[in-house]
């Protein structure tokens, strides 16, 4: 029974990990190359199941296809954004990219507020309803779902980053800008193209948890507040290391949730960030962009 | 005299005769303060149905003391300094002799003070905190007197309800704000009037998106029911992971089942995967007494729409507070909260409406339960 039970816990543990870590490394991708830290990112999450629920529940399409689409829109989303907005911010101007980002926060949530407002909608997948229970261990299938989403995902980046051209101008771009651009890599497009891989992961996020939690415009912000702690213990812009602390804080939120108090998980999570911060300013694995 | 004069001085006669019973039927000014406008104007909507409905109905029987009831009303959209002018309103301007509200707790607490001044008596229908009765009669103010159980005294419902039922180990879980801590607070207390013992309680905070740490602790204390103190974005999410997880422990709380229901699927209802849910109301107007069905029959009659919590409590918050006044035998602030003190007024919910040292009422309320399948049933009125 005890050993069932931290069974249990540590599966719990794990998918919630990466659940974290599929809301984190969006965030972290776009602060390596850009500089910038979005703030907006709990919303673009909360815009994704929104729209895995309009998508599947309104219009009946099939799940997959829309996890696909979903994606590309916000990939199409991102591009505005960076269109817009965030190829006007330079690299060093925090303060700028920190109201930028909040301000549509709060747009995006309010307008979220004021179109559909405040009830909790549920996207449901029949193929997906029940359980896997591997040595007595209940597992929801749709759980199951995010947690290969955040693992395609993962290997998804890591393969773009480490395999592809794009991938290593992004890089390049991350680790030194300035000669980057010397050797001709256009930043403007490396820019734009990783604020759009960012949202489509923010986007499969929001697709991959629409099934497991209710959607509604509030949705994200508390999440996203433990993804910025999961990025800054990881080290700003390192993706491997936001995927490590992810799945490790996932673990430990739920044997400490379960053994002591659930209260007491939040303040755990800052307080191990705060403890990080003074010990290894630049996180745990935090050096530029490294995967 | 002239037919003309003979005409003349049977009009001053009649003009006389009207004017002076016009006198006697100067009318009794009730104030009114709800949320009629914001987020939750549907609720301050059905606060006006119930206090209307009362009024038509006493000036159709021709009022008391041979006087007419006029309602005035002022919104004060949930908000504390609205509903301060609201009340300043209704007492200076309108000089209504009682006022009926004001819905929202905060507001409630906050106009406390102006109507104790203005000693003019306050009927509160609806706001439930538990704040309210320690400042109300005993507690200093004697000019408030609440109709609706308290939080408190709701979670002593639940307590005799779990009783019945045999409950031996409970653990609870709440939203870490006030509401949560005070309903944790007064089921804790609750628990241990009746004797059952309290496990575990755990706080978790509002708009938390994972339930599974959650849901797997409780299963694993054994206990025989979670009482549970969420809000409904969090308690929809929560029977949605229930279900995912497919969790055991039994729950009861405060939740209403049809928000309840409507957070699983159908499949999941009908294999009974939330049979011995629970949840207690103030009032539910599928309450099949025959007190209760001639009210929703003439409620919707009047409004084509069905009485909820609010219209009910103003409606019989009206009522008590017209009696007052016909025992008064005077439109006298004083002795109409002379009177109030003294309410025994048989409430449709089956209970006696009477005011303890705190001018709190111990209403009945109404447990209702998922059974055979999902359905909703009622299965009790348990007194506050």
């Amino acid at each position: 029974m005890e050993l069932q039970y931290l069974l249990q816990l540590a599966a719990n543990g794990i998918v919630i990990g990466s659940v974290y870590a599929l809301l984190a490394i969006g965030l972290s991708l776009i602060f390596g190359i850009l500089g910038v830290v979005n703030f907006a990112h709990g919303e673009f999450y909360m815009l994704g199941a929104t729209a895995t629920y309009a998508l599947v529940a309104l219009l009946g399409l099939d799940y997959w296809v829309s996890i696909v689409l979903v994606m590309l829109v916000a990939a199409a989303i991102g591009i505005a954004l960076h269109d817009l907005f965030l190829k006007r911010i330079g690299r060093h101007e925090f303060e700028r990219s920190m109201l930028l980002t909040l301000g549509l926060a709060m747009i995006l949530q309010n307008g979220a507020l004021a179109i559909w407002g405040a009830d909790p909608k549920f996207v449901r997948v029949p193929a997906l309803s029940g359980l896997i229970s591997p040595f007595e261990v209940r597992i929801p299938l749709t759980r199951a779902a995010a947690f290969a989403a955040a693992i395609a995902g993962l290997f998804g980046l890591i393969y773009l980053l480490h395999r592809t051209r794009l991938g290593q101008a992004m890089r390049a771009v991350a680790s030194n800008p300035t000669a980057a651009s010397v050797v001709g890599i256009p930043a403007n497009l490396i820019a734009r193209a990783t604020v759009a891989v960012g949202l489509a992961m923010c986007g499969l996020a929001g697709a991959a948890l629409a099934p497991i939690y209710t959607v509604h415009p509030l949705m994200g912000t508390l999440f996203v507040f433990k993804a910025f702690a999961i990025v800054i213990i990881g080290g700003m812009g390192s993706l491997s290391g936001a995927a490590i602390v992810a799945f490790a804080l996932g673990i430990v939120e739920s044997t400490v949730g379960a053994y002591v108090s659930l209260s007491t998980t939040e303040g755990i999570v800052f307080a191990v960030m705060i403890a990080v911060l003074l010990f290894r300013p630049l996180g745990l694995f935090g050096r530029g962009l490294r995967v | 005299m002239t037919t003309q004069t003979r005409m003349g001085v049977v009009a001053l006669f009649l003009g006389a005769a009207m004017s002076s019973s016009g006198m006697a039927q100067e009318p009794i000014k009730i104030g009114l303060t709800s949320s009629f406008t914001g987020t939750a104007a549907l609720f301050g909507q059905h606060d006006r149905y119930g206090v209307e409905m009362a009024l038509a109905e006493l000036n159709d029987k021709g009022g008391v003391l041979g006087r007419r009831f006029v309602l005035e009303a002022e919104d004060n959209k949930c908000s504390p300094a609205e509903g301060v002018k609201a009340a300043t309103k209704l007492l200076s301007e309108h000089k209504v002799t009682a006022i009926i509200g004001a819905m929202c707790s905060s507001v409630t607490l906050a106009i406390m003070p102006l109507i104790q001044r203005a000693e003019t008596p306050l009927v509160i229908p609806v706001s439930t905190s538990p704040a309210i009765s320690p400042l109300s009669g005993k507690g200093g103010n004697n000019w408030a007197f609440r109709t609706t159980p308290s939080d408190d005294g709701m979670a002593m419902a639940i307590g005799r309800y779990l009783k019945d039922k045999g409950v031996k180990r409970m653990a609870v879980v709440a939203e870490d704000t006030d509401y949560g801590r005070g309903g944790a607070r007064g089921m804790t207390e609750a628990l241990k009037a009746v004797g059952i013992s309290l496990v575990a309680t755990e706080f978790i905070p509002q708009n938390t998106p994972d339930f599974t740490t959650l849901l797997t602790k409780i299963d694993a204390m054994n206990v025989d029911r979670v009482a549970v103190y969420l809000l409904s974005t969090d308690v929809q999410n929560f029977f949605r992971q229930y279900e995912a997880l497919g969790a055991r422990t039994r729950v009861t709380g405060r939740a209403e089942m049809s928000v309840v229901r409507g957070a699983v699927t159908p499949e999941f209802l009908a294999k009974g995967g939330l049979d011995g849910t629970s949840g207690l109301n103030p009032y539910a107007f599928g309450l099949d007494t025959p007190e209760n069905k001639d009210f929703v029959a003439r409620f919707r009659a009047r409004y084509n729409t069905d009485p909820i919590q609010m219209s009910f409590y103003s409606y019989e918050a009206t009522k008590v507070l017209a009696e007052a006044i016909a025992r008064a035998g005077k439109v006298d602030r004083h002795a109409i909260r002379e009177a109030l003190a003294k309410t025994k007024y048989k409430s449709i919910m089956g209970g006696q409406i009477e005011f303890d040292d705190f001018n709190q009422s111990h209403n009945n309320t109404i447990m209702i339960e998922l059974k055979d399948g999902g359905k909703v049933a009622i299965v009790g009125l348990y007194k506050s």
